[in-house]
């Protein structure tokens, strides 16, 4: 009996769906245990030795702690009119000190050769990222994100960075034990008060709230 | 008033068109779908293979949250806390970021290959713009979603990337000048990234975008599913298969094989792998950024240009993009299928060689790497 060219279609389809479905159901019931064993273990209660647990505890707290800092920073900023940056004798002319200015982003301070501070924004002007505080024998420091350099000097990008505008300079007060300002300089370089570095050492270098509200 | 009421009949007849109400029945959607057979007949399976692993990655975003904790003091910790101790903690945490990455892959080759198979052409307007908005909504996924382990390359390429829109005021004219800065200070939450912006980005990433994505791919498969499967070439072969059960059992193997190599993929190579260690390290706001600081690879056609170009000049292209984009369907309307696979294969052309040798071409022009 002639077969039905159109049914002969139909049940090669079949067969062929059939088959897929058979193919796919039988990877997929394999590809699902082996995800059901990940899956499930990932809701376990993990099994931790007591090293693991303290080392856990101890990063925990010590990243707790060092919110608590950034808190009191921020705090700090708000409460106070001066905030400490470093001790005078501490700076060096060629690895800054990075402290948090008082709108809160990243700021350095380094020495001159004569031991005066140099306090400028951290803050790349190209991008943002925070400039290394290492300086090279012409003088500059170097953003690693985007290859800018700035002279410590003049706060300026040295040319062919791809940073067009200079590090702005903060305003700085040295402050002795007794809490009296001896030395200030705005952020246009203008001193007022003693410029006898003998006279200054061991005071502190503090960045002033009213330089940073003039900016 | 009769104006107003043609007006109005214009509109809902042109709504009707495009999206085709009378059809939403099983007989249309299901037994009678045909897809089309001819050369480019692949590419039918990439708007399937997205959203596979869109839903790989609300499955094991899901399980992340289990774990994950945002806060900055945290946040890097849980991170830790989930790939080294968790058990099976890396291997859903790396098919989480490499399912995000296959994802964002197929949606560019999807758009793509749509464009080249000019399957934008009236009346699938709806189709191609929430497509495009789905794009949009993918590349802020993985913007949102970097951020959120809180490490120093995650931290400084947002800071980057905020800055970059914040800079982008400057070329704007009158009130617009101001729009980057309020809008990035509405990103950011505060003076500096900080817990306000890991919030915001956790909750973009977690709970917004989600229910955008849900709501506009609702929208773009019910579009898909009223028109049919594009033609997509412009010699028919006259050979076509039914969607059911055939197209949706290959359908079915694609997602099978793509879930067997990621699988693999995740068991064996870390995600992190492709940077140094340092980059990985908790953010650190007192200290330099570490060198190396890049966004993730999808971002890499618009990064390397903003190293090399004027920064004014990639503005302009980029808000060029986006408007072409949009504006598709009516730009390219007239343009033959041959040459829109010409522009295809250029937009491709430019989009491997920027991520693959954007380092060896900065290297090349500027001495040094980005």
């Amino acid at each position: 009996m002639p077969v039905d060219p159109k049914e002969d279609v139909d049940r090669e389809e079949r067969r062929v769906f059939l088959k897929a479905f058979g193919g796919i159901g039988a990877a997929l019931f394999l590809l699902s245990m082996g995800t059901f064993e990940k899956i499930f273990g990932f809701f376990l209660k993990q099994d931790l030795t007591r090293d693991q647990e303290e080392h856990i505890l101890s990063e925990k707290i010590q990243r707790l702690e060092q919110t608590a800092h950034e808190k009191k920073l921020e705090l700090e900023r708000l409460d106070k009119d001066y905030i400490l940056v470093a001790s005078l004798d501490s700076l060096s002319p060629v690895k800054g000190i990075y402290f948090i200015d008082y709108l809160m982003r990243p700021a350095m301070a380094f020495c001159d050769d004569d031991g005066f501070p140099i306090v400028l924004s951290a803050k790349c002007t190209h991008l943002g990222c925070t400039v290394g505080n290492i300086v090279d024998d012409k003088g500059d420091i170097l953003c690693p994100c985007h290859m800018s350099r700035f002279s410590i000097k003049t706060g300026a990008p040295v040319p062919g960075s791809p940073a067009k505008a200079p590090l702005p300079f903060l305003g700085w007060a040295i402050i002795d034990k007794n809490k009296n300002i001896l030395l200030t300089q705005d952020p246009h370089g203008k001193r007022q008060g003693i410029t006898d570095m003998d006279k200054l050492s061991g005071s502190s270098l503090y960045v002033l709230k009213k330089y940073s509200e003039e900016a | 008033m009769p104006e107003q009421k043609k007006g109005l009949a214009r509109m809902l007849k042109s709504l009707g068109e495009r999206l085709p109400m009378d059809k939403f029945d099983f007989k249309h959607l299901v037994m009678e779908k045909e897809v089309p057979v001819h050369k480019m007949s692949w590419a039918y399976y990439l708007g399937g293979l997205t959203l596979f692993f869109f839903l790989v990655q609300v499955v094991t975003g899901i399980f992340l949250l289990f774990y994950y904790e945002p806060t900055v003091s945290d946040a890097h910790a849980s991170v830790e806390f989930i790939t080294r101790y968790v058990k099976n903690g890396f291997f859903i945490r790396n098919l989480h970021a490499w399912a995000s990455s296959c994802m964002i892959l197929c949606l560019m080759a999807h758009a793509i290959t749509t464009f080249a198979m000019k399957a934008f052409a009236r009346p699938r307007e709806i189709i191609w713009s929430s497509g495009a908005l789905l794009l949009l909504l993918g590349f802020t996924f993985g913007f949102t979603g970097y951020l959120l382990p809180w490490h120093q390359i995650a931290v400084n390429a947002t800071k980057v990337m905020l800055q970059s829109i914040d800079r982008s005021g400057q070329y704007l004219p009158g009130v617009l000048a101001g729009v980057p800065h309020y809008l990035t200070q509405l990103i950011q939450g505060g003076p500096m990234i900080g817990q306000a912006t890991l919030s915001r980005f956790y909750a973009l990433h977690v709970v917004i975008l989600p229910l955008l994505v849900a709501g506009i791919l609702g929208l773009h498969l019910l579009a898909v599913q009223l028109h049919g499967m594009s033609q997509g070439t412009d010699k028919p072969t006259g050979k076509s298969e039914k969607f059911f059960p055939f197209f949706i059992l290959k359908d079915l193997i694609v997602w099978g094989v793509a879930f067997f190599i990621i699988f693999i993929i995740a068991s064996c190579l870390p995600f992190e792998s492709f940077s140094p260690f340092p980059l990985f390290q908790p953010f650190n706001a007192l200290g330099a950024t570490p060198e190396g600081i890049k966004p993730e690879w999808y971002f890499y056609f618009t990064y390397y240009p903003l190293e090399l170009l004027p920064f004014w000049l990639v503005m302009i292209g980029l808000t060029a993009t986006g408007v072409v984009l949009f504006l598709t369907p009516r730009i390219f309307k007239n343009t033959s299928r041959p040459m829109l696979a010409v522009i295809a294969w250029l937009i491709t052309a430019y989009l491997v060689i920027i991520t693959l040798f954007g380092s060896f071409i900065y290297a090349l022009v500027k001495g040094g790497h980005p």
